[in-house]
């Protein structure tokens, strides 16, 4: 799967959501949108360790 | 709370996020120009300065919060890791390196310092005190700064529409390439 475009479309929402004034919703989304990041990142160390060598 | 400084606190919250917007917009032209795919860790670099801007967005959109500038941090201290990692990646003398440089530099190397900038940037923002309060109210900014903050918002949505067509046609749903070489959907082929 791509997590990237998952990421991005995820942002998107966020991003609109917030504009329609759901801010309540939007901050708490953008929190899981950190963590998400942050596993894919976490990821990417782990199960690619020779990546773009 | 002090009307004028929260103001321009508002002003510049609205010239960041154009200038996150700018600084993916030369992304775009690299990557098209010099026929440079991002890779994974690239493409995790402007989920990172994406998650900088959404920030400054909510500054913009609703009063200056503490919270905000929080955000933004904590977006900028991910891409500060996520760059670090990069440079870490070809920090030995023969690895090579990923892409063309620009400026004398890398472009992840770049985002290093872009990320850096941004900590500073937003730790020296969160320390002035005037820009707080509850009597401050969006509505009341003057109309060019409420058209400016929209204009914003659209680049803002712009350049996420722009990552999420790359991303795509360069990956398509499936799991992207370590290095990648060509678009996995080119545009020829969809027309």
């Amino acid at each position: 799967m791509n997590e990237f475009l998952v990421l991005f479309i995820f942002l998107m929402i966020i991003t609109i959501l917030a504009w329609m004034g759901r801010y309540r919703l939007s901050s708490w989304l953008f929190i899981i949108f950190l963590i998400a990041a942050s596993i894919v990142f976490f990821q990417q160390m782990t199960s690619h360790v020779n990546i773009q060598l | 709370m002090n009307y004028q400084i929260a103001k321009w606190a508002r002003f510049l919250n609205i010239i960041d996020l154009l200038g996150i917007c700018f600084i993916l917009l030369l992304a775009f032209v690299l990557q098209i120009a010099l026929n440079e795919l991002p890779c994974p860790l690239c493409l995790l670099q402007r989920v990172g300065i994406l998650g900088i801007g959404f920030g400054f967005l909510l500054n913009i959109h609703y009063q200056i919060k503490a919270r905000h500038y929080a955000f933004s941090l904590l977006a900028s201290i991910f891409t500060g890791f996520v760059a670090m990692r990069q440079i870490v990646l070809h920090i030995i003398p023969g690895t090579g390196s990923y892409g063309a440089p620009f400026l004398g530099l890398h472009l992840y190397t770049w985002d290093f310092i872009l990320a850096i900038a941004c900590i500073l940037y937003t730790t020296f923002m969160l320390c002035i005190s005037g820009q707080y309060g509850e009597g401050y109210i969006v509505k009341k900014s003057p109309k060019w700064m409420k058209s400016l903050g929209h204009f914003a918002f659209l680049c803002f949505l712009a350049v996420l529409l722009l990552n999420v067509i790359s991303t795509f046609l360069e990956c398509g749903i499936k799991a992207c390439p370590d290095n990648p070489i060509m678009y996995h959907i080119t545009l020829w082929k969809v027309i």
